[in-house]
């Protein structure tokens, strides 16, 4: 088998279960979640599909100071996310019927405070808020469109204030060329579908190229990149990628520094169809979307294109501990630990890889 | 290849353990979902004299997201309030009517004591006509009727209004309707 036969043997059983994955049934949104409209739902949901986008895109890197060697290491960590008060709410957008107060007379109540003639969109909570607040309307008619506009209720949310991302389980591959790549694949059986993510991070050290640090060996440069692929069978798929820079600088006690920066972005859609509608349910929807039984459908997108990153490691014999704190829409802190399992070849072969001394 | 070396392999578990219990109470906490469901009532009168009440029964059953988890539904909250005049003909007029007040109470089936839901005060009744008016229930009633609201899904709600301040009070049609949002978080 020669290098190209290797390389699509690995594709193909990388690729394989995506094909699987996207064989099964769409995901049916049971009549209790009949409350959301496409508009609500991709509001509702976006800050934590925001979370699961910058859980993706953490722990790329914890040094830019990479060993000219061979090297295996495992590393797990855990990315949370701080949910700011911004990602708490979202406009949410009321019935058409809402506009035009010959159909329909309306108003809600906040804090005691009742708001006439409610229409276009309100603030609700999102998947990260508090307590929504239902929107009170009055047919006009007895016929026609108006006897459908009647008061609507929305989606709580859970209150939350920080929420952990994706825990990254990664295998690290370093080369002699300073090179390092970061595998990840998680996949998550769920009834009849499942969830499957991989991810692929590369970091370069550039500053030997570039003729930088070179009477400092312990401060290093390097660029990254990664590319994340989520599948969430027949009903979510999203590619995203990062894309950055980051310096660090160790020292001969185990310990070091660094910082960064990262665009990153994510694209793809989400898509559930309705479970048939109850003819005999006492309730029926103001939004013609949810009479209609119409799919849910969205754009699996991100709040967060941009972060900045600082961090350190230990490293005590084969174990490293890094901790790192990132500024992004939704704030992160990441700790985890890597286990370096082996490496060879190189400059030297008996140890395993230090933080590395060699210009 | 080094070989292994076990003692940080320990504190790796350990670390990763850590972290992972830690994910794993917030998300525990984020396994339940709570959605608003909008119940409307109607409230008729024929040839009545106020003072005096109507009674709505309301069955959640005939609500599928009700039905469909009743045994998933962890809490079932009163939260708002709105109630409006459909329709006033007698005397006083729609124009010039207005009632002291207009309570609201709720009564489970199988049992005599109502619950205070609400009260309007001083209704003037062109002011309702067809335009909701709205009141939180107090939390103490809510906390009060929400485990009754979630193992008994069928219940009375009685209007009762009081003599009106003007006219004999005395109505061949009374048309008034309430809706009335619960908080039901369902354990998924």
């Amino acid at each position: 088998m020669n290098y190209h036969h290797r390389i699509a043997a690995l594709a193909a059983v990388v690729l394989l279960p995506f094909g699987w994955a996207s064989a099964q049934p769409p995901l049916e949104v049971e009549r209790e979640f009949n409350i959301f409209t496409s508009q609500s739902a991709a509001g509702y949901f976006k800050p934590l599909l925001t979370t699961l986008q910058e859980g993706f895109a953490s722990n790329i890197y914890h040094t830019a100071n990479y060993a000219p060697k061979w090297s295996i290491g495992l590393d797990l960590s855990s990315p949370w996310m701080v949910i700011p008060e911004s990602h708490k709410t979202f406009s949410a957008q009321l019935p058409d019927c809402y506009s035009d107060p010959r159909l329909a007379q309306t108003a809600d109540m906040r804090s005691g405070t009742t708001t006439r003639g409610i229409k276009g969109t309100v603030v609700q909570p999102t998947y990260y808020g508090t307590i929504a607040t239902p929107a009170f309307s009055v047919p006009q008619q007895g016929s026609g469109e108006a006897v459908f506009c009647k008061t609507v209720g929305f989606a709580e949310g859970h209150d939350v204030g920080i929420m952990p991302g994706l825990p990254n389980i990664q295998l690290i591959v370093g080369a002699p060329t300073r090179t390092e790549l970061r595998i990840r694949v998680v996949p998550v059986p769920e009834g009849e579908r499942s969830i499957l993510y991989l991810g692929f991070g590369l970091a370069q050290q550039v500053n030997q190229w570039m003729k930088l640090f070179t009477d400092d060996p312990t401060m290093a440069l390097a660029a990254s990149f990664s590319l994340h692929l989520f599948d969430w069978s027949s009903t979510a798929s999203a590619t995203g990628i990062t894309a950055g820079v980051h310096y660090s600088k160790s020292w001969g006690s185990g310990l070091s520094v660094m910082g960064g920066t990262q665009f990153e972005t994510i694209s793809g859609d989400f898509t559930a169809v309705r479970e048939p509608l109850d003819p005999s349910d006492a309730q029926v929807s103001a939004y013609e979307e949810i009479r209609r039984n119409d799919p849910i459908t969205m754009p699996f997108e991100s709040l967060n294109s941009f972060r900045v990153v600082a961090g350190g490691s230990y490293r005590t014999s084969v174990v490293e501990f890094h901790l790192d704190a990132a500024v992004a829409a939704q704030p992160v802190l990441s700790a985890g630990i890597t286990f370096w399992l082996a490496q060879w070849g190189g400059e030297t072969s008996a140890t395993p890889p230090t933080p590395s001394t060699e210009p | 290849m080094n070989k292994i070396m076990f003692r940080g392999l320990l504190a790796a578990a350990v670390v990763a353990t850590t972290l992972i219990i830690n994910a794993c109470s917030v998300v525990d906490s984020l396994d339940t979902f709570t959605m608003q469901l909008p119940i409307n009532m109607e409230f008729s009168w024929r040839n009545r004299q106020a003072p005096d009440t109507t009674v709505d029964f309301v069955n959640l059953m005939e609500y599928s997201v009700y039905r469909d988890n009743m045994d998933d539904i962890q809490s079932a909250k009163l939260y708002q309030v709105a109630y409006w005049m459909d329709t006033l003909v007698g005397n006083p007029s729609i124009e010039n009517a207005e009632f002291a007040f207009v309570e609201f109470y709720i009564r489970f089936q199988g049992e005599q004591q109502q619950h205070l839901l609400g009260r309007y005060e001083n209704v003037v009744v062109k002011d309702y006509y067809k335009r909701p008016h709205i009141i939180t229930v107090p939390d103490d009633i809510a906390l009060l009727v929400s485990e009754a609201v979630r193992t008994k899904p069928q219940f009375d709600v009685i209007q009762r209004y009081s003599l009106p301040k003007n006219g004999t009070g005395f109505f061949p049609q009374l048309e008034a309707r309430v809706d009335l949002a619960i908080r039901l978080e369902v354990k998924l």
